[in-house]
């Protein structure tokens, strides 16, 4: 498994850096959490909204723009046209599951993506002291785990999406369905400090806290490391929700696809 | 011509009914959702610069209306054009009669866009309502102008990135950027302060086309900046036919 693994990803590494000027563009686009991070700046000169300060938005925006980079997988469009165009019949002749070699090109992808952001990230923390950061190793030990934890989550969840592709034609609308409540309960629009607590107290036990808000919290050292515990518990016990019902609708669906091929 | 190439269009996304379905149920909570994105911040503040929400709500529904035109027209004629020069066959089409602006910039449609449109509008008009009552026939002609010249100056966009596809072939990069930029029409362009508030004023013009339509349906637009913006679509169109023309000239054929 090991070999395989070492193997798939050197693959994967070349690829991704066979379309690094792409890249560029990718950057760029990252407008959205910028544009907030404006609008909260010039609210903050007005008043100070749920208590907090311009230093807060400057680093929880920076954060999320970075932690989105690490993390924004798109693996579901490769089920969907591997599963509707038949293609994952080649696939299956080999004998590693496919999964393996979408996790390895993603991570890759992600690994490449987020590099220019990571390193600017530790850069700014490192030479202005004021800067939201991990407080000790442990702290850094957190963030570095949730970053893993919210990709994960984002790979799983793309996987059960993606597996109703063995009986649905649309399954990028209905995902997209699931990710747009993604977008307040992961604190990618705002803050969850500055929704209302019942909104926060849902998004903390629902996936996407942990995809977005809780690995930016730890970056950026605004929680304990008790509270990041917490929230890396709800998160593991996603990941062990999701895996098993990915797991469960790949063989159902293995089975589907069996009898339309022959 | 327009009218077929539109039907074709039309007919071609009517097959899978049940998706177009469940495009409008997306469209109606996207933009739900858009609206929920701006009430967060007027938790904090009655008014954010002088906006207040309803007439926030007004630039909002202008953004949508824009960013959904620019899906309905420029995305799929720079996807087609990508195809065209990739695969040789805009030589074809060159040999046909009929203008070949024309026959790049509007040959496709993605119709279920209109909804996206349709839902912008009725936003945009709730806004007006909200602030002060239905607007007066001045207003709505002053409206009709600035949102005629803002959907002339996203054709005219579409024209300069066909041009610019002929260079680089790629179209889904181009496709990013453009769409990262229009973000910036989601709120007032002062809510960003500073340089960030003057680039989008004045050197991509994201404001003309969100923010002068919204403050002519809130009537606190001067007629002189109406007249601006026609300059500006008319100026918009012409630097963008150039550009095209001159692309043109430069492309050799897939053969040569």
């Amino acid at each position: 498994m090991w070999r395989t693994y070492r193997g798939l990803m050197t693959v994967s590494w070349r690829e991704a850096m066979a379309f690094r000027a792409g890249l560029v563009v990718y950057l760029l686009s990252t407008v959205f959490p910028f544009l907030m991070m404006g609008v909260w700046l010039t609210i903050t000169r007005q008043t100070d909204p749920a208590g907090l300060d311009a230093g807060y938005f400057i680093s929880y925006y920076t954060a999320a723009a970075v932690v989105n980079q690490l993390t924004s997988v798109w693996v579901i469009a490769t089920w969907d046209d591997e599963i509707r165009t038949g293609q994952l019949s080649t696939r299956l002749l080999r004998p590693r599951d496919p999964v393996h070699q979408f996790l390895c090109q993603e991570a890759c992808r992600r690994a490449l993506a987020g590099a220019i952001g990571i390193t600017a990230l530790i850069v700014i923390q490192v030479t202005v002291p004021d800067f939201g950061q991990p407080r000790s190793i442990g702290a850094a030990a957190l963030a570095v785990l949730s970053v893993l934890a919210a990709f994960a989550l984002n790979f799983l969840m793309q996987c059960v999406f993606g597996m109703l592709a063995f009986w649905l034609t649309m399954v990028r609308r209905v995902y997209g369905v699931w990710i747009g409540i993604g977008f307040f309960l992961s604190g990618w629009v705002a803050p969850l400090d500055t929704l209302p607590d019942g909104v926060r107290a849902i998004a903390e036990l629902s996936p996407f806290a942990a995809t977005l808000a809780t690995p930016v919290y730890t970056l950026t050292g605004t929680i304990s490391g008790a509270e990041s515990l917490r929230l890396l518990g709800v998160a593991a016990i996603w990941i062990v929700i999701l895996l098993v019902l990915y797991r469960a609708l790949w063989f159902a669906g293995l089975r589907r696809f069996d009898a339309v091929g022959s | 011509m327009l009218r077929v190439f539109h039907r074709d269009s039309v007919r071609a996304e009517i097959a899978y009914r049940a998706d177009f379905a469940a495009g409008v149920v997306l469209s109606l909570f996207w933009h739900t959702w858009a609206v929920l994105g701006l009430a967060v911040f007027y938790q904090f503040a009655e008014d954010i610069l002088g906006w207040t929400f309803p007439e926030a709500i007004v630039v909002l529904g202008m953004f949508l209306l824009m960013n959904g035109f620019r899906q309905l027209i420029v995305t799929p004629n720079l996807q087609q054009m990508s195809d065209h020069i990739r695969l040789g066959t805009l030589d074809y089409l060159l040999l046909k009669p009929v203008s070949a602006q024309f026959m790049v910039t509007l040959r496709r449609f993605n119709p279920i866009l209109w909804v996206d449109c349709v839902i912008g509008l009725a936003l945009a008009l709730a806004g007006a309502i909200l602030h002060d009552g239905v607007p007066g026939p001045a207003d709505l002609l002053l409206f009709a102008v600035t949102l005629a010249a803002a959907l002339i100056i996203v054709y005219a966009l579409g024209v300069l990135l066909v041009a610019v596809v002929i260079r680089t072939v790629q179209a889904e990069g181009l496709d990013i950027l453009v769409r990262g930029a229009f973000e910036v029409g989601r709120f007032p362009v002062d809510f960003y302060g500073g340089v960030t508030a003057w680039i989008f004023t004045f050197f991509v013009p994201i404001a003309l086309i969100t923010v002068f339509p919204a403050r002519a349906l809130l009537g606190d637009l001067p007629i002189a900046a109406a007249g601006a913006s026609a300059a500006g679509a008319a100026l918009a169109l012409a630097l963008a036919t150039l550009v095209w023309r001159a692309a043109l000239r430069s492309y050799e054929g897939a053969s040569s």
